[in-house]
Parts: structure tokens; sequence; C-alpha cells
């Protein structure tokens, strides 16, 4: 069942801020995940949980300030927007689901994951090197 | 100041909420750990492997794509489990 709306507003407000676009429907999923243009796609897979809170939140936060970036950056909250997280997911290939957890996606295609076993435990520092990194690898112009 | 990883719940167990591997007779399991004790261990988001041959395939696959989740919740004797270990351990 999903919490108060009231409780998980800041945490929605806390990757907003920073220009991620929120998901919350199957329609809002399918627009920009469902149309590949060549482009890289974040997807932040929010969550209540303390990782997400102390962890990969204060990391993305961190990772965005990077000069290299996915062109586009999208949110969608595990266990508040249930279907639209059910559908974002749907996109992930063969990754199996976890929150909080971090897809990058070019052309559609899942080219890196974060998954929540690779959050617990870390500070938001080693994870949004993580983060960079991939944006390295992954956003760059293409050769 | 150093950068400290983030520890919830402090006042549970080490490994509470992490990502394990639990050996058990037959079975491994990797899910959440929520409770451990001297009683029993508590999994949640539970997925496991039955053939002892192809447990490491298992367990490389599950670093790379995830727990691929078969139980909410799984209970186990303390008593039946050989080890417990952070999935993440295996892939240093």
């Amino acid at each position: 069942m999903p919490y108060n709306e009231t409780l998980v507003a800041p945490m929605r407000a806390e990757l907003t801020r920073l220009g991620v676009k929120e998901l919350r429907t199957v329609a809002d999923v399918d627009a920009v995940l469902g149309d590949p243009r060549g482009v890289t796609q974040l997807v932040f897979v929010n969550s209540v949980c303390g990782c997400a809170a102390g962890a990969a939140r204060p990391a993305l936060t961190l990772a965005l300030r990077h000069p290299v970036l996915p062109d586009e950056l999208y949110t969608v909250f595990a266990g508040q927007d249930v279907e639209a997280t059910a559908r974002a997911r749907s996109y992930f290939s063969e990754y199996q689901p976890s929150s909080p957890s971090i897809a990058l996606l070019r052309d559609a295609e899942v080219v890196f994951f974060m998954h929540r076993h690779q959050i617990e435990g870390r500070s938001p520092e080693a994870i949004g090197a993580d983060l960079k990194a991939a944006f390295d690898r992954c956003c760059g112009a293409k050769v | 100041m150093a950068a400290q990883p983030f520890v919830p719940h402090t006042e549970r167990h080490d490994l509470h909420g992490m990502t394990v591997v639990v050996d058990t007779p037959g079975r491994l399991y990797v899910g959440r750990l929520d409770t451990a004790d001297d009683r029993e261990v508590v999994l949640k988001d539970v997925g496991y492997h039955d053939d002892e041959a192809t447990r490491s395939e298992f367990l490389s696959r599950t670093l790379k794509f995830g727990v691929t989740r078969r139980d909410a919740v799984v209970i186990l004797p303390t008593s039946g489990v050989r080890s417990v270990q952070l999935l993440t351990a295996l892939a240093r």
C-alpha cells in the first residue's frame, strides 16, 4: 500500500529539483522509454527506504554535477506509482526489480544498471563515482 | 570528514537490509536479510538455487542481473544455515 503522499513528497522533490522528471503513469513511461531516439536516458527507481534516502538520492545529486550527463533524466517511485514503476521495469530487459536502483539506457537498451545490492551499505560519494564513470562510458559522444 | 557508508537501523543486525547469500544443504538463498539470531534467519524478496554444480553461474548472474524474486519471505532455522555473507562480497 502506498504511503501518504505528504510523507513522500520531499523524496520526490529531492530529485525533481535537480531536473529529474517524474514518470507517474504508464503513459508517461511509454512516451519516453518507448520512443528510442538515439538518446541516453537515466531512470532512477526511487523508494522510501533508507538506502534511497541516505545513499542513492544523495549519490545522484553528486553525480549530476558531472560534466558528462545522460540526455534525459527520469524517475519512477517504487511502491508509490506502482504501475508506472512496473512499466519502466519492463524496459529493463533481464535486469530484475529492486529499489532503489538506477538504469541507464541508450537507444532503449540498458547499458548500465545499478542494483540495490550495489547501493546498500555504500557512501553516496562511492555510488556517485560509479555513476559518473558510467556517464563517461555511456553518455559521451558516439564514435 | 571522510565519507561514511550509510548504515541504517543500527539497532538491528549488522546485515539488516543487506542482500545476502545464505548457504544451506541443497539450496542457496539470496535475499534481503531481515533478522538473524540463534533461532532463525529471515530473508525477504528471496531467490534461490538448488543445483550445487551451477551455483557459481547462478551467483554471477545474480550479481549482474539482480535477484530473481521467488518468495516474499523465507524463514530458515539457524541450525540449518552453513553461512551468511554479503552478495557483493562474492564479487570481490
